[in-house]
């Protein structure tokens, strides 16, 4: 499903330069439930975005379902994400002129798709008493299950999260992680950034990024079990 | 403190510095205005004391010892009347009448022309009106330019918020916080102000050299300390204001509020068409970055109409009220021989592309009322010429009467009239075909008549009107005549040329504050329009990762700045109608013109302001399209 062939991606930081992803290399299979664990600047966060498309690498492949996104252009990776991939900010950024349900449907509403998963989508997010909301009035949780509808609406292949539960408690965390758990149940690829090892090992996939480099990948069979 | 103040506006750099553009260009305008009207006032002052002294009020009274009234500054006796200065002129009224009833007063004549300048005068003349009109066009620069601080500086607010919220947080106090953003209205505004004034000066230097070279008078410049002050104090308390808004806000609100500080949305209707829906919110935002643009629109347009209006009562004024010869040089030769008309002829074949000579007297004369169709001056100015027995019956003048400028073009006798000239009756009948050389001298207290002949009636002079490019002429005239002959020579050519240059001054004038209002708006609407793109950076990248392309962008912009255009010009229109309605009513008190509607120079300009928004608006976001999705999303500093 996903290939990651010699990804190479460095910022500039006054005069230096960072190397964040270090010539990475990676496979992740249809229906695997992935955790990238790292300390902080360790890169994982870079490797998501450019998985995403939200950034561009240096040089380097990333194939995602016989595609290489690394050679789409603006436009044409916008279109290819708005039907593949579903991404879910640390800091939700949902359009804060926009009502919950608004929020939600969005995606479907730019991408011209009839679809009739709002319904399903809102009750498994327990948030259907708060759809005419507007993001302001919603709690961190409230904020965050809303960022998760919107990265489902269109049902992509890949759910790409960026440290969801970074901005949440305990509670809540665990409650968006059963959430993750649920859809990876149901077939869809998830890929996870957190720094929580507790949570990241509710995935079936531990990869441990540092220095830009993957320095461990195991699997976690006790999630599996 | 002094520190983090400069850190602040490096890392803001392109927001403090179009602030503080903002400044220096509201400054500049008002203080060009200030130095502009100091200058002309004194040179008004100084023409009034030319001409009719700087006396207060002339009595015909027996007033004696005036030295025991102390109000008195200065008293001069001329004939048997008194010319006297007052202390303080703006009591001249009060203080002639408490004098009257002391002395015995007659025929007291005050002072008009000086005292209009200093707006005393009991008469509504011009220059009371003009005051007026003055007035008006002060109160709008006034208004758009204290919006024109406002409007970027709206901008900056939520930032600033944030910012204040973060310092009380790590531990400044309110006192603190005060002295910082105390600190920075004075940075920014002797900056900003001490700026303006310069460029100010320099302009109405180079503004007084040009209008004294045209129109060949003499004004000085003049600093009016007392103005100038008034104008630094309005700036500076202005600004302090501005500064000073989100403190007196973020006080009522609690310090994570203030760090987490956004706009405030409210519900709004769904649209069924995405581009527009989002179109429609971004626009319907409450505290959003659009008021700003709109406003910038509103001044644009208001301010570029209503000069556009002024500009064409200026070129009507021009047109109807100042008159050109048709002729180039004017030569009378006191002598009507054979000898002098050849000469004058041949000379007249050699040098110039039309001319006519005629015989001609002139005289004063009384004439009949039953001449007048309706009523008309007693005493006239009689122009004769050689012809038959006509006379011109139309008068095409401009004149004063009530304070009010007409432009006359009437006929004011009947179509025959009957004069006595010289004890002679003169039968004439009337003529529309007016005479080469004469059409200036048709007014009202002029006429002009051919008589068959003229020798019955007077020694008629020999006058030559010719059009001519030679130079030189009357060089060349004074030695083809040498001393033989009497002749006077008026350069006509030298006249038209300062009504040339006066009309091209009053035009390059008008034009000029048309294309600087025209560029103050346009600056305006860019710097807002730009920041507001800018700050939406965010709004973008989300958009884009969740699948909005560059077709959808270009669409969502054209509809928002349909939106933003529409509500603008809405908000003009009702501006441009009143300042329409008032500029109409207060020039028609002084001067009989057509009247101007402001519509299609509205119409035009909002449609200017259209295509500029939605320019501004796609150049903004192609910048913004060459930045990383994730760049957009978490660099929120422009």
């Amino acid at each position: 499903m996903i290939k990651v062939k010699k990804l190479f991606k460095t910022y500039k930081q006054g005069v230096d330069i960072v190397v964040a992803v270090n010539n990475a290399c990676l496979n992740i299979k249809k229906g695997e439930f992935v955790a990238i664990v790292g300390p902080s600047g360790s890169g994982k966060s870079t490797l998501l975005h450019l998985l995403a498309g939200l950034d561009k690498a240096d040089s380097g492949e990333i194939i995602i379902n016989n595609t290489d996104i690394t050679k789409l252009n603006n436009e044409e990776m916008i279109i290819f994400r708005r039907e593949n991939i579903g991404f879910i900010f640390q800091f939700y950024n949902l359009l804060p002129m926009l009502s919950v349900k608004e929020n939600i449907l969005l995606p479907a509403l730019l991408s011209g798709k009839k679809t009739n998963a709002y319904e399903k989508i809102i009750n498994d997010l327990n948030i259907k008493d708060k759809e005419n909301y507007l993001p302001n009035d919603l709690s961190g949780g409230q904020q965050q299950r809303t960022a998760i509808g919107r990265a489902l609406i269109n049902n992509p292949k890949i759910i790409l999260a960026d440290e969801p539960t970074g901005n949440l408690d305990s509670i809540n965390a665990k409650n968006i992680m059963k959430l993750f758990k649920h859809y990876n149940n149901l077939g869809q690829t998830i890929i996870i950034v957190t720094h929580d090892l507790r949570l990241a090992k509710m995935a079936t996939r531990i990869i441990t990024v540092k220095d830009g480099k993957i320095v461990k990948d195991v699997k976690n069979v006790k999630a599996h079990n | 403190m002094l520190k983090l103040i400069i850190r602040n506006f490096y890392e803001n750099k392109k927001t403090s510095i179009v602030f503080l553009l903002s400044i220096i260009f509201s400054s500049m305008l008002i203080f060009l205005i200030t130095l502009l009207f100091s200058a002309v006032h004194k040179y008004l002052l100084n023409e009034a004391i030319k001409n009719t002294g700087d006396y207060h009020v002339k009595i015909k009274t027996d007033l004696k010892n005036y030295e025991n009234f102390s109000v008195i500054k200065n008293i001069k006796w001329q004939d048997d009347k008194v010319l006297i200065t007052y202390d303080n002129i703006y009591d001249v009224y009060k203080l002639t009448d408490k004098l009257c009833k002391k002395a015995k007063c007659a025929e007291i004549e005050y002072n008009d022309a000086y005292l209009s300048l200093y707006g005393i005068s009991k008469n509504e003349n011009l220059l009371n009106t003009l005051k007026y009109l003055i007035i008006i066009v002060l109160a709008i620069i006034l208004i758009c330019m204290v919006f024109i601080i406002y409007n970027v500086y709206k901008i900056l607010l939520i930032n600033k918020y944030k910012q204040i919220g973060l310092l009380q947080s790590i531990g400044m106090t309110l006192k603190e916080l005060r002295f910082m953003l105390l600190f920075e209205a004075i940075i920014f505004s002797l900056l900003g102000i001490v700026v303006g004034f310069i460029i100010s000066l320099l302009a109405i230097l180079v503004l007084i050299t040009f209008i004294n070279n045209s129109f060949k008078i003499d004004i000085s410049f003049a600093l009016n300390i007392k103005f100038l002050f008034y104008a630094f104090v309005f700036l500076f308390l202005l600004i302090l204001i501005i500064c000073f808004i989100p403190f007196f806000k973020a006080k009522k609100i609690s310090n994570l509020k203030l760090l987490n500080m956004n706009y405030t949305y409210k519900k709004n209707k769904s649209f069924k068409n995405i581009i527009i829906f989002l179109s429609y919110l971004n626009y319907k935002r409450s505290k959003s970055h659009y008021k700003s643009v709109i406003i910038s629109l509103v001044i644009f347009i208001v301010l570029s109409s209503s000069f556009n209006m002024f500009l064409k009562y200026g070129e009507e004024v021009i047109n109807n009220y100042v008159s050109m010869p048709s002729y180039d040089a004017e030569i009378t030769v006191l002598e009507n021989t054979d000898e002098a008309y050849k000469l004058l002829d041949s000379f007249a074949s050699k040098n110039s592309s039309k001319y006519k000579i005629y015989e001609t007297c002139k005289t004063k004369i009384n004439i009949n009322r039953e001449n007048y169709v309706d009523k008309g001056p007693n005493n006239l100015n009689l122009y004769i010429i050689e012809g038959n027995n006509y006379f011109i019956n139309e008068a095409n003048t401009v004149i004063t009467k009530d304070n009010r400028i007409y432009k006359e073009n009437k006929s004011y006798f009947k179509k025959e009239i009957s004069l006595k000239v010289n004890n002679k009756t003169l039968s004439l009948k009337e003529s529309k075909n007016i005479p080469f050389g004469f059409e200036n001298i048709l007014t009202k207290d002029n006429l002009l008549i051919g008589i068959n002949n003229i020798n019955d009636i007077c020694t008629p002079n020999l006058t030559l009107f010719m059009k001519s490019d030679e130079v030189n002429l009357e060089k060349k005239l004074k030695s083809l005549l040498k001393e033989d002959f009497d002749l006077y020579y008026i350069n006509a050519k030298e006249g038209k040329k300062i009504i040339n240059n006066i009309i091209l001054s009053v035009k390059v004038f008008l034009y000029s504050i048309l294309v600087l209002t025209f560029l103050i708006g346009v600056s305006t609407i860019i710097s807002s329009a730009y920041l507001s793109m800018m700050y939406r950076k965010k709004e973008f990248g989300l958009l884009k990762s969740i699948g909005l392309t560059t077709k959808d962008f270009k669409d969502m912009i054209t509809v928002e700045s349909l939106y933003i255009t529409g509500k603008a010009s809405l908000y003009s229109l009702l501006l441009v109608l009143g300042i329409n309605v008032i500029t109409n009513s207060v020039i028609n008190e002084v001067i009989d013109l057509e009247h101007f509607s402001l519509i299609k120079p509205f119409l035009c300009t909002s449609l200017i302001s259209l295509i500029m928004i939605r320019i501004i608006m796609r150049m903004c976001y192609k910048r913004i399209e060459k930045t990383s999705i994730i760049n957009l999303i978490y660099n929120d500093n422009i």
